[in-house]
């Protein structure tokens, strides 16, 4: 069973066509920490502010679940506010604390070094996802690794993760001048997270879930 | 070591154009009008959907074209289907008048909501929008006509004056909570005559957000017109690949409500409208390629 977390906030529907469309039957989407536990793999989507996120899922008591979910071997997938919510903290709308399970921050657009004030906010759109310059071991499998070159997958946000250690960077993407995180990994690379909504990225983001889904097989629960 | 030492200047790696197939819907057909009126069948949402998703688009905008008309959005199931089967965003509008109206689109399958007319008699609509779903999920749709020297806000499907100008009301939306604007000539839609540059350069001079342009693409020298001289973000467009999806397209039977004649023809004998050059995704994407426009192509996989 996939559990996607519902946190009230983005289209939860549209990950759930999305993981069907591969091919799984068994997706649920709760906000049950019980049942987020027993999941074969967790999906976090979300859309919105990072404080609001956070708030979410407060109200719902998953915090300690997701920490544990995202610091074990359970696959996890964050996406778009999902993958924010991973970090120490962001800075939108204020200093606010996230989940702490990657070190690093998230911040503005503008506040990016290298941000040319040209690209627009928030950046909406098609960028290129590069895993290149991906530090982290090769055994660390990981949703990316059909991924073609040249890949596009689609945007949509004001802040961007930064984080601390370059081998958590699982994909970069330029915008504005700039070069940002795209994805992140962590875990032994059974937490990722994406930026950009791979259930809105076309054949392209349906490839990333079905590696996602492929390494999910690989977990022995 | 900060992330940030590691970001660095590049030059050239720009964000491709979007390109945004506009389909406006009547009941159950897609319609095609010029400035708005004389709405014509031109296709059926979901296999235009359908095609225009294979061939590479890279969003859908569906507006609800007589929306205005019932006080309503009617597009649920049309949104809901598309979404069963289609990965890009789908941007919906049309008489969007409150915030459940917003959800319920949403809920269906929308990514983003489009709003117009009721921003004028409730501009709290924006931050409503806004606060409640994300500024990305707030699309203001701005309908301009030039009169008296002025660019001017229109609604009701370009019906009414508001007597606001376009560069005022982007200030005001953006400050609401705006995360991309959708701008129309509402002189030049349907016409094949190219896009107001004037409008185009205005309104993207003023906004700190995207701008999508629509209204007025007769062919691809049109779109890389716009695109050579304005900043936006993304085209929308009906008239060139609606026609070229008709004219592959066989309609024998099954036509049901609406104004059909049209839409015979152009099956029969490849009649499309004067001025407008039947163009596909693959076509445009290909010529904006040559002239150097980023545009999102398909990859082959590994």
């Amino acid at each position: 069973m996939i559990a996607i977390v519902d946190l009230g906030m983005g289209n939860v529907f549209s990950v759930r066509r999305a993981l069907e469309w591969v091919g799984r039957h068994d997706v649920m989407i709760t906000d049950d920490a019980t049942q987020l536990m027993a999941a074969d793999a967790v999906v976090l989507p979300g859309v919105g502010h990072f404080r609001s996120g956070m708030e979410a899922i407060k109200r719902r008591g998953l915090r300690s679940c997701l920490i544990d979910i995202a610091r074990s071997d359970q696959p996890l997938l964050g996406i778009c506010l999902g993958m924010q919510l991973l970090m120490d903290r962001s800075e939108e709308g204020g200093d606010c604390s996230g989940l702490g399970v990657v070190p690093g921050t998230v911040q503005h657009f503008t506040c990016l070094a290298g941000f040319d004030g040209k690209g627009r906010v928030p950046f909406i759109g098609w960028g290129r996802v590069d895993i290149r310059g991906y530090t982290g071991g090769a055994s660390c499998a990981h949703p990316f690794q059909s991924l073609p070159t040249g890949a596009s997958c689609y945007f949509v946000h004001s802040y961007c993760c930064v984080p601390e250690d370059d081998a958590n960077i699982l994909s970069r993407t330029s915008y504005g001048g700039c070069e940002y995180a795209s994805a992140i990994v962590c875990s032994g690379g059974t937490t990722v997270g994406c930026q950009f909504h791979p259930e809105k990225s076309g054949e392209v983001g349906l490839g990333i879930l079905r590696s996602f889904l492929q390494r999910m097989d690989d977990y022995d629960k | 070591m900060p992330w940030s030492l590691f970001c660095r200047v590049l030059d050239s790696m720009s964000i491709p154009i979007r390109v945004m197939p506009r389909l406006d819907v009547k009941g159950p057909n897609v319609v095609k009008g010029v400035c708005f009126e004389g709405l014509r069948v031109v296709g059926e949402p979901g296999e235009m959907a359908a095609a225009y998703y294979e061939d590479g688009a890279d969003e859908l905008l569906y507006m609800d074209a007589v929306a205005s008309l019932y006080g309503r959005n009617g597009l649920h199931d049309i949104i809901a289907r598309a979404a069963e089967r289609i990965f890009i965003p789908l941007t919906v509008g049309g008489g969007v008048r409150s915030l459940d109206d917003a959800r319920a689109l949403l809920r269906c399958g929308a990514d983003k909501v489009v709003v117009n007319t009721a921003l004028f008699s409730n501009p709290d609509l924006i931050a409503a929008i806004a606060d409640s779903f994300g500024s990305q999920c707030m699309v203001v749709s701005i309908d301009a006509a030039h009169i008296d020297g002025q660019y001017e806000c229109l609604v009701d499907g370009g019906r009414e004056r508001t007597g606001v100008t376009v560069e005022s009301w982007v200030d005001q939306v953006v400050a609401k909570g705006a995360g991309e604007i959708l701008l129309t000539s509402v002189d030049r839609e349907g016409t094949g005559k190219g896009f107001d540059l004037d409008l185009v350069r205005l309104v993207c001079g003023v906004s700190p957000v995207p701008v999508v342009v629509c209204g007025g693409a007769g062919s691809s020298d049109d779109v890389l017109h716009v695109v050579a001289n304005a900043d936006v973000s993304a085209v929308g467009i009906a008239s060139m690949f609606h026609y070229a999806v008709m004219q592959r397209t066989r309609y024998d039977h099954g036509l049901g409500e609406g104004n059909t004649a049209f839409l015979r023809a152009s099956s029969r004998h490849g009649a499309v409208r004067k001025g407008i050059t039947p163009l596909s995704i693959p076509e445009l994407k290909e010529k904006m390629m040559e002239t150097g426009v980023p545009v999102r192509r398909k990859v082959s996989s590994e």
